[in-house]
C-alpha cells in the first residue's frame, strides 16, 4: 500500500478507537445511572451491563489490531460490523428484543449475514492464499462451502448463549427452546441471503476484488518504499 | 441428518467414485438407524412418562445426532469436489470439516422449529438443542484432527475424481 493510504488508515483507526470504545460506554453509563426501557422490558441490569462492556471491548481490540498492523477489514465491511454492534447494543438497551416479538429475529438475520459476510471473507483469504493443487472449483464449489460453514456458527453462538446461562444460573441470553429453535431459523435465512448475493456478486467480480482492503499479518501492511 | 444423506448419495450416485458412495452409505446407515432409535426405542414419550430425566434424552439425542456428520461432512467434501472440480487438500478439509459437520445440524432444528409452529410439543428448555450442537461441535472437531492425520502424511487430495495422492 502507498504510504498515503498507510497514514489514512490508521488516523481512521484511531478516531475509531477513541469513538467507538467511548460511545459504548457512554450507553454503559446511561443504563447505570437509571436508562431504563431495557430492565423494564424484562433485561437484568447486569446483562446490559456486560453487553455493553464486551462490545466496547471489541470496538477496542479491532482497531489496536489494525495500528499494530496484524488485521484489517475493508472499509465498507467494517463499517456495516460497526453498525450491526450500534444497532443490537441500543435495540437491547432500549428494551426492543423483548417489546417487539420480532426483533430478535430481525436482528439474527442481520448478525448472521454479517457472520457469513465474515465467513466470505476468510473464504476469500484462503483463496488467495491457495497452493496450485488446492482449490474451491469456482464460485459454485466457494458458495457451497461458504454456506455450510457459515450455517455452523449459529450454532456455535446458541452454544454460546446457552454455555453463559448454564455457567451464570440466569436466563440471561435464552427466553425458552423455542426462541433458540427461532434464532436458528433466522440464521439459515440470513446464511442464505448472504450465500446467493455473494454467489451473484462472484459472478460478476473476481473474490479477490470484494476481500480488497481485508489484510492478515504484517506482510500485508508493508508499505511502499519504506 | 437423512435429507442431507441423500442429497449426497445421489450427487455421488450421478458424479463421485466408490469411495464417496462409502461415505454417503455410512452416513445414511448410521441416520437410518438414529431415526429408528429416536423415533421407535428412545422416544419423547419416555420422558414425558418419568421414565428418563431431561438431560439423558438431551445427551442419548445429541449424540444420535452427531453421529452421522463425520461421514456426511466427509462425503459433502467429495460431492462439492465432483460437482465444482474443487480440490480439497488436508489443510482446508482440516480446518473447513469442523464447521460443515457442525453446520448440517442446522437445518435439523429449523424443522423442528417448524414442527413446533404447527403443533408439535414444546420441549421445556433449549438443552435439547444446545447440546446437540455442543456434542456434535467435540464429535467434528476430533474428526478434523483425524482428517488431518490421514490426509496429511499421505498427501491425499480430495477431487472431482475421488482420492488422489499429490505428487511430491
Amino acid at each position: 500500500m502507498t504510504p498515503e493510504e498507510d497514514a489514512k488508515q490508521r488516523r481512521l483507526a484511531k478516531i475509531v478507537l477513541v469513538v467507538c470504545p467511548v460511545s459504548f460506554m457512554v450507553v454503559f453509563a446511561a443504563v447505570t445511572m437509571g436508562w431504563d426501557p431495557g430492565i423494564k422490558a424484562g433485561h437484568p441490569l447486569e446483562y446490559l451491563q456486560a453487553t455493553c462492556f464486551l462490545w466496547a471491548l471489541i470496538s477496542t481490540v479491532l482497531p489496536i489490531l489494525r495500528l499494530l498492523r496484524i488485521f484489517s477489514l475493508p472499509y465498507w465491511f467494517a463499517a456495516i460490523i460497526y453498525g450491526d454492534m450500534y444497532l443490537y447494543v441500543l435495540s437491547l438497551c432500549s428494551g426492543m428484543y423483548l417489546n417487539i416479538s420480532w426483533w430478535g429475529d430481525l436482528t439474527h438475520i442481520l448478525s448472521s449475514i454479517i457472520v457469513s459476510g465474515i465467513v466470505f471473507m476468510v473464504l476469500g483469504l484462503m483463496h488467495s492464499r491457495l497452493p496450485p493443487h488446492a482449490t474451491f472449483g469456482g464460485r459454485g464449489g466457494f458458495t457451497a462451502v461458504l454456506f455450510l460453514v457459515s450455517l455452523s456458527f449459529g450454532g456455535i453462538w446458541e452454544i454460546m448463549e446457552g454455555m453463559t446461562d448454564l455457567i451464570s444460573g440466569q436466563p440471561y441470553m435464552v427466553y425458552g427452546a423455542k426462541d433458540t429453535l427461532g434464532d436458528l431459523t433466522a440464521d439459515l435465512i440470513g446464511v442464505a441471503i448472504l450465500s446467493a448475493s455473494a454467489y451473484i456478486a462472484m459472478g460478476r467480480v473476481p473474490v479477490e476484488r470484494i476481500i480488497d482492503g481485508l489484510r492478515f499479518g504484517k506482510p500485508s501492511f508493508a508499505v511502499d518504499g519504506a | 441428518m437423512a435429507a442431507f444423506a441423500l442429497i449426497f448419495s445421489a450427487v455421488s450416485l450421478l458424479k463421485c467414485g466408490p469411495r464417496a458412495a462409502m461415505f454417503c452409505l455410512a452416513a445414511s446407515a448410521i441416520s437410518a438407524a438414529g431415526s429408528f432409535i429416536i423415533g421407535f426405542v428412545f422416544t419423547f414419550d419416555l420422558y414425558l412418562d418419568g421414565t428418563i430425566t431431561l438431560t439423558t434424552w438431551n445427551i442419548v439425542c445429541a449424540v444420535i445426532h452427531a453421529a452421522p456428520l463425520p461421514p456426511l461432512s466427509i462425503a459433502a467434501f467429495y460431492c462439492i469436489a465432483a460437482v465444482f472440480n474443487s480440490s480439497f487438500n488436508w489443510a482446508l478439509t482440516f480446518s473447513l470439516c469442523p464447521f460443515v459437520g457442525l453446520g448440517m445440524l442446522v437445518p435439523g432444528f429449523v424443522m423442528e422449529y417448524i414442527d413446533e409452529l404447527l403443533g408439535a410439543p414444546e420441549l421445556p428448555n433449549n438443552a435439547y438443542a444446545v447440546t446437540c450442537l455442543a456434542v456434535g461441535l467435540v464429535i467434528m472437531a476430533i474428526t478434523g484432527a483425524v482428517v488431518r492425520k490421514v490426509m496429511k502424511p499421505n498427501r491425499y487430495l480430495i477431487r472431482a475424481s475421488g482420492r488422489e495422492v499429490r505428487d511430491p
